[in-house]
C-alpha cells in the first residue's frame, strides 16, 4: 500500500510508536490489495477528525476498516488440501460466547469463576462444552492448520503461544491459567464461508502479523512474538459462523 | 486472573480521569465489539476493558483515574437501583445490570462489594419481568472472597431462585466450613440435587465431590447419579477422580433398584423394603407412576398450574400424593414471576421461601416440622 500525502501527519503518529509503528509497516508492506479497497481505506480515514497520537492514529485505521461494509477478506482462498483440520486457542472467559448454547450459569459458575476456576473446575465445564455445538461470532476468526509440528508444540503451551503470536494467551498461561483449544474441520465451515488468506487490513489490530508479500502465498503465516520470523506457523482466516462439532481441550500452563 | 494489554495500559496514560469517565460510561453501555485493548486475535465485549483497567497497579492507574472508574460504576448502580424500585427496569436496564454485574465478576473492586450487594437485594426486592440479568448481578455480588458464612437469608434465597441455585450452590461448596452449612441446608441441597438440578446433576456433583468434604451429601447426590442410566457411568468416574475412600464404599454397597418404584413394593408384594445405604434410597423416583398404572393414578394435569388447581386435585386425587414429587420444575423456570410461583413449584406448605429458612433462624418448631414432612416419603 502507498499511503497518500495527505495522510502524512497520520503516517507520522502511527510511527511514533512500536506497536502502532509496526501495523503501519505492515501496511506498507502488504502488496496484494485491490486498489479500489485501498482508496476506501484512505478515504475513510481522510474523512475522521485527525487523530491526536500513535494510539489515536491507529484506532482511526481500526474504524476504517471495521466501519460498515468492513474491508475484511480481501486476499485470495486458502488453496484446497490445506488446512482440512483448523485449530484455535482462546481464554476460558471467553467460552460461553462460543458455546452460547452452553448455560454456564445453570453449571453454577459465572465469567468470573472461569477467569479463576482450577483446571479441576474448568476440565467439567469443558466436558460440558464438547457436547454443545458451537457458534464461533468474530468478525475474523483466525485459524492454525492442524500439523504434526503444532500436536508436538502442545506439550509447550507457552513456546505455541509465542510462535502464534498470542500475547495475551501467553501471559495468562505464564500466571497459571489454562487456555481453551478448539478444533474443527475446514469442510465444516458453512457454504460461501471459506477461508482466506489474512492481509494487512484483517489484522489492523494486531502488531504481531506479517503480510506475505507473494499474492500467490497458499496461506499466511504468524509472526512469533519473541522467536524468529521462521518459527511462524501456518495461518487463515474465515468469518464468523457456526460450526459444528467443536472438539474442545483445556491446555494446560 | 485478567491481564491488561499494553495497548489497554497506553490507551490509559494517555487519557486523563474525565476522559476515562466517559470513555467508561460509553462502554458500558455499548453492545457493539471492540476488538482492541485487550488480548490479540480475540473479541472482547467493551466493559471487559473496565474490568482490565481496574485490575492495573496504582502506578498505571493513578488514584484519580480509579475514582473515575469507580464512579462511573456507581453511578449505573445507582440508576439500575431507581429501575428496579421504580418498576421501568426494561431490556436496556438488562443488558446495562448485566455489563455492570460482569466488570464487578471480573475484576472485584473492593470499592463496590458492599454496592454489588445493595443491588441484589433491590433485584430481590422488586423482581422486574425482564430475565437474563438475575444471574451475573447475583454472581458479582457473591464473588468477594469471605461472604458465604454471612446473610443465610439471602444465601437461602439464591439457593431456591431457579437462575442461581446452581451458583449459590458451587459458591457455598468452596468455603471450608462448608460440612456445618450443608446441616443447615442439608433437605434443601437435597431437594435441588435430585430433583430440581436434573440436568446439571452431573457438573454439581463433580463439584461436589472435588470440593466438599461433606461425605453424606455426597453420597447421596452420588447415590441419585448412579440410580440414573443417563449418569451411572460419569458418576462412577467421578468418585474415581475423587478418590474419596468413605464415598468409594457408596458403590460397593450399592445395589442396583428395582425397576419399579419404591412405592409400588409397598403397594404391591413386597411389604418391606430394602434400606441398602440410608433414608435417601427412599426417595421420589425418577420413573413416573403413569407408567405402570395409567388407569388408576390420576395425571397431573397439564399447563399452567396454580396453587388452587394444584391442592384441588389432589384433594380429589388421593392416590395422586404418591407422585406428589415428580412435579416437573419447568413450570417454575418459565414463569417471569419467579417469586410468586416459587411456593408453588416447592410443594405445598410454603407460603414464601422464609419457610425454608434453616432451623436456627426459625422460632416455630411447627415450621420445622412442616418442613420434614415435605421431604418424608414416609409420611405421604
Amino acid at each position: 500500500m502507498t499511503i497518500p500525502p495527505d495522510l502524512s501527519n497520520w503516517k507520522t503518529q502511527m510511527a511514533s510508536s512500536t506497536e502502532s509503528s509496526q501495523v503501519l509497516q505492515n501496511l506498507l508492506d502488504e502488496p496484494c490489495l485491490d486498489a479500489a479497497v485501498e482508496a476506501e481505506f484512505f478515504s475513510r480515514i481522510s474523512a475522521a477528525p485527525s487523530s491526536a497520537d500513535a494510539y489515536q492514529a491507529w484506532e482511526l485505521a481500526m474504524s476504517a476498516v471495521w466501519s460498515r461494509p468492513p474491508l475484511n477478506f480481501n486476499r485470495s482462498a486458502v488453496t484446497s488440501g490445506r488446512f482440512d483440520n483448523l485449530v484455535r486457542f482462546t481464554l476460558p472467559t471467553k467460552v460461553p460466547a462460543l458455546i452460547p448454547s452452553m448455560d454456564v450459569a445453570a453449571l453454577g459458575l459465572s465469567i468470573g469463576d472461569l477467569d479463576r476456576a482450577s483446571i479441576a473446575e474448568l476440565t467439567s465445564v469443558m466436558d460440558e462444552a464438547s457436547l454443545a455445538p458451537g457458534v464461533n461470532l468474530h468478525n475474523v476468526v483466525w485459524v492454525a492448520e492442524v500439523t504434526p509440528e503444532i500436536d508436538a508444540t502442545l506439550a509447550s503451551p507457552g513456546e505455541l503461544m509465542d510462535r502464534l503470536g498470542l500475547p495475551g494467551h501467553l501471559v495468562h498461561l505464564a500466571s497459571g491459567g489454562c487456555c481453551v483449544e478448539l478444533r474443527y474441520r475446514r469442510a465444516d465451515l458453512p457454504t460461501g464461508n471459506d477461508l482466506h488468506v489474512p492481509s494487512a487490513l484483517d489484522d489492523i489490530d494486531n502488531s504481531a502479523f506479517r503480510p506475505e508479500t507473494d499474492c500467490k502465498a497458499p496461506c499466511g503465516m504468524t509472526q512469533p512474538l519473541t522467536a524468529g520470523a521462521s518459527a511462524g506457523v501456518p495461518e487463515a482466516i474465515h468469518r464468523g459462523c457456526i460450526v459444528t462439532p467443536f472438539e474442545i481441550k483445556l491446555l494446560l500452563p | 486472573m485478567i491481564h491488561p494489554s499494553e495497548h489497554l495500559r497506553n490507551f490509559i496514560a494517555r487519557h486523563t480521569a474525565d476522559e476515562l469517565r466517559v470513555w467508561a460510561d460509553r462502554r458500558l453501555r455499548s453492545q457493539d465489539t471492540f476488538p482492541m485493548l485487550y488480548a490479540g486475535k480475540e473479541v472482547e465485549k467493551p466493559h471487559e476493558a473496565i474490568a482490565a483497567a481496574l485490575t492495573l497497579v496504582e502506578g498505571e492507574l493513578t488514584p484519580e483515574k480509579r475514582a473515575a472508574l469507580i464512579q462511573v460504576l456507581r453511578d449505573v448502580r445507582r440508576e439500575l437501583e431507581d429501575a428496579f424500585l421504580n418498576g421501568n427496569f426494561g431490556p436496556r436496564e438488562n443488558d446495562l445490570c448485566k455489563s455492570w454485574a460482569e466488570v464487578i465478576d471480573l475484576a472485584l473492586p473492593p470499592e463496590l462489594q458492599k454496592e454489588a450487594r445493595l443491588l441484589l437485594h433491590a433485584a430481590l426486592e422488586s423482581p422486574p419481568a425482564e430475565r437474563g440479568f438475575f444471574a451475573p448481578l447475583a454472581a458479582a455480588a457473591t464473588a468477594y472472597p469471605g461472604q458465604q458464612n454471612s446473610d443465610p437469608i439471602l444465601w437461602t434465597k439464591l439457593l431456591v431462585h431457579p437462575e442461581t441455585a446452581a451458583l449459590a450452590f458451587q459458591r457455598l461448596l468452596s468455603i471450608h466450613s462448608f460440612d456445618e452449612m450443608a446441616k443447615v441446608w442439608a433437605d434443601l441441597f437435597e431437594r435441588k440435587l435430585t430433583r430440581d438440578w436434573p440436568t446439571n446433576m452431573r457438573v454439581l456433583t463433580a463439584s461436589l465431590l472435588r470440593k466438599a468434604p461433606a461425605v453424606e451429601l455426597a453420597a447421596r447426590a452420588l447415590g441419585r447419579l448412579l440410580r440414573d442410566r443417563d449418569h451411572a457411568n460419569a458418576a462412577i468416574q467421578e468418585l474415581a477422580i475423587s478418590q474419596n475412600p468413605a464415598l468409594q464404599s457408596v458403590v460397593s454397597e450399592f445395589e442396583p433398584p428395582s425397576p419399579f418404584p419404591f412405592w409400588i413394593s409397598v403397594i404391591g408384594h413386597e411389604a418391606k423394603p430394602k434400606i441398602r445405604i440410608s433414608n435417601w434410597y427412599l426417595g421420589d423416583s425418577l420413573l413416573n407412576p403413569q407408567d405402570f398404572y395409567p388407569s388408576k393414578i390420576p395425571a397431573i394435569p397439564k399447563g399452567t398450574y396454580s396453587r388452587r388447581k394444584y391442592r384441588k386435585f389432589r384433594e380429589s386425587n388421593p392416590l395422586s400424593r404418591i407422585h406428589h414429587n415428580s412435579l416437573s420444575p419447568k413450570s417454575e423456570a418459565s414463569d417471569p414471576d419467579w417469586s410468586r410461583n416459587l411456593s408453588f413449584a416447592l410443594g405445598e406448605g410454603y407460603n414464601d421461601v422464609s419457610e425454608l429458612m434453616p432451623d436456627f433462624l426459625d422460632d416455630s418448631p411447627s415450621k420445622a416440622a412442616n418442613v420434614r414432612r415435605n421431604y418424608s416419603f414416609a409420611e405421604v
